[in-house]
């Protein structure tokens, strides 16, 4: 078999002082997406550069901090981490439930948020959470740092616009906080094949900030629906200020029907996507009023 | 590009020199003669090739041996401690044995270890804790009603071998 070229630097510094610039580069965390990559020959081994980012210092990458006005997930958090953070539970509850479901334990303790994102699948579990909360990731590259809208990180399935060597060092979440009464709820549905390691035919994250059916707040988007993640903008005016009831909820599952646009392929039909998506939104709806 | 990477596997320090991006799996089975580690799927879907990487289970066909380095690597083998002897065994084998939790064999040593690392966090185990450990691990045979008998059985057996 032929490697990549591969590197393992312990700092951001050192990975731009020696990723070779005339490859391509793929950073390497977990891996779970990319080893299969590699055997499937979907890499060109002998043009391309494996840069392994699991030595980099804690601080630079890794870990779950609450600041002022965020929360901060370093890149290399893996979903084991996400799915027991007691601060995410607070105000991320939809997210934790996408990483409770990500995959098998032992993809779980390897599969980061940072590799999701980079990933770029339309169905990648953290990404209709992370559009729920208008997250940003941050993006580095030899000059520094700047942040990108999770949304705008996307080309299209499996690309994204982050330039060669750029790499994704955390993800800034801007904290939402529930007025007196109200509470912070948030859920994730998908659907697939085998509950331990569904990859989603269809997801749904709904975010919001209720006080028994009344809504204050209410973000939702869906995976695997679309060539990227789709942030369903006009449920939040529908529900927002107003007690949910089964006539808007009808009406929020007409513009999930309006707004997705499924494909076919090996994993589902776009008619199936269709009839299901709104259907995971009503189960998300009535798993975050019943709680 | 070959690489001197050292780790310990079931206590032993060992020393390999191999591609770093080789799979863990492949450098236990071909290099270190681990064979007892099982090459299923090779897309981290299936379990068979779990094996503890320090405390925590993960799927050695997709682990670039490079990331083990300095790592502590426990195999099933590395579970009992003199393994000629049926009195060497781990708990968790006596009683996947004593309850049938075994027909083909290809999927315990994975199942095993998912089961081990759930017990040394908690011997009172829900059954839905039960089911989510060995979620990753895919048996053909058995329909898993044995196999979750026997780790029940054995979260018992430990908790009261600890009194």
């Amino acid at each position: 078999m032929i490697y990549p070229q591969y590197i393992q630097p312990v700092s951001l510094t050192e990975i731009f002082r020696k990723i070779p610039q005339d490859k391509k580069i793929y950073f390497l965390a977990g891996g779970t997406d990319l080893f299969n990559y590699l055997r499937d020959g979907l890499v060109d081994a002998e043009n391309s550069c494996f840069v392994d980012i699991t030595l980099l210092k804690y601080a630079e990458t890794n870990g779950i901090v609450e600041e002022t006005e965020n929360i901060k997930i370093g890149a290399l958090t893996t979903f084991s981490t996400l799915s027991e953070s007691k601060l995410l539970k607070q105000y991320c509850p939809d997210l934790v439930a996408a990483a409770k479901v990500l995959g098998t334990p032992q993809i779980a303790n390897r599969a980061t948020i940072g590799g999701n994102i980079a990933n770029a699948s339309p169905a990648g579990d953290a990404l209709p959470p992370l559009a729920a909360h208008f997250a940003k990731a941050e993006i580095t590259n030899s000059k520094g740092s700047r942040l990108i809208n999770i949304s705008d990180i996307f080309a299209g399935p499996k690309k994204t616009t982050l330039a060669n060597g750029e790499i994704i060092t955390a993800v800034i979440i801007p904290k939402i906080k529930a007025k007196s009464g109200f509470t912070v709820v948030g859920t994730f549905k998908k659907i697939g094949n085998r509950k331990s390691h569904i990859i989603a035919k269809a997801s749904v994250a709904v975010f919001a900030v209720v006080k028994n059916k009344s809504v204050d707040y209410i973000s939702v988007a869906l995976g695997a629906v679309g060539p990227k993640i789709i942030e369903a903008k006009n449920i939040s005016k529908i529900l927002t200020g107003k007690e949910i009831s089964p006539e808007l909820t009808e009406k929020c599952k007409d513009e999930i029907r309006k707004i997705v646009s499924p494909i076919d392929d090996f994993r589902s039909t776009a008619e199936y996507r269709l009839e299901i998506a709104p259907i995971l939104f009503q189960q998300a709806i009535n798993e975050i009023i019943n709680e | 590009m070959e690489k001197s990477i050292s780790f310990i596997l079931n206590g032993k320090k060992v020393l390999v020199s191999c591609n770093p991006l080789k799979t863990l799996l492949k450098t236990l089975r071909e290099d270190l003669h681990h064979i007892e580690v099982k090459s299923g799927c090779e897309q981290g879907e299936c379990g068979s090739c779990t094996v503890i990487i320090d405390g925590k289970i993960v799927n050695s066909c997709i682990f670039p041996v490079g990331q083990a380095a300095g790592k502590n690597i426990i195999t099933i083998a590395g579970l009992c401690k003199k393994p000629t002897l049926k009195g060497g065994l781990h708990p968790l084998q006596k009683i996947f044995i004593e309850e049938g939790a075994v027909q083909c064999g290809f999927c315990t040593p994975g199942m095993i270890l998912a089961a081990k690392v759930l017990l040394d966090r908690t011997l009172t185990p829900t059954d839905e804790e039960i089911r989510e450990a060995i979620s990753g691990n895919l048996c053909r045979c058995t329909g898993y009603s044995k196999i979750f008998n026997a780790v029940k059985k054995a979260s018992v057996f430990l908790r009261n071998e600890k009194k």
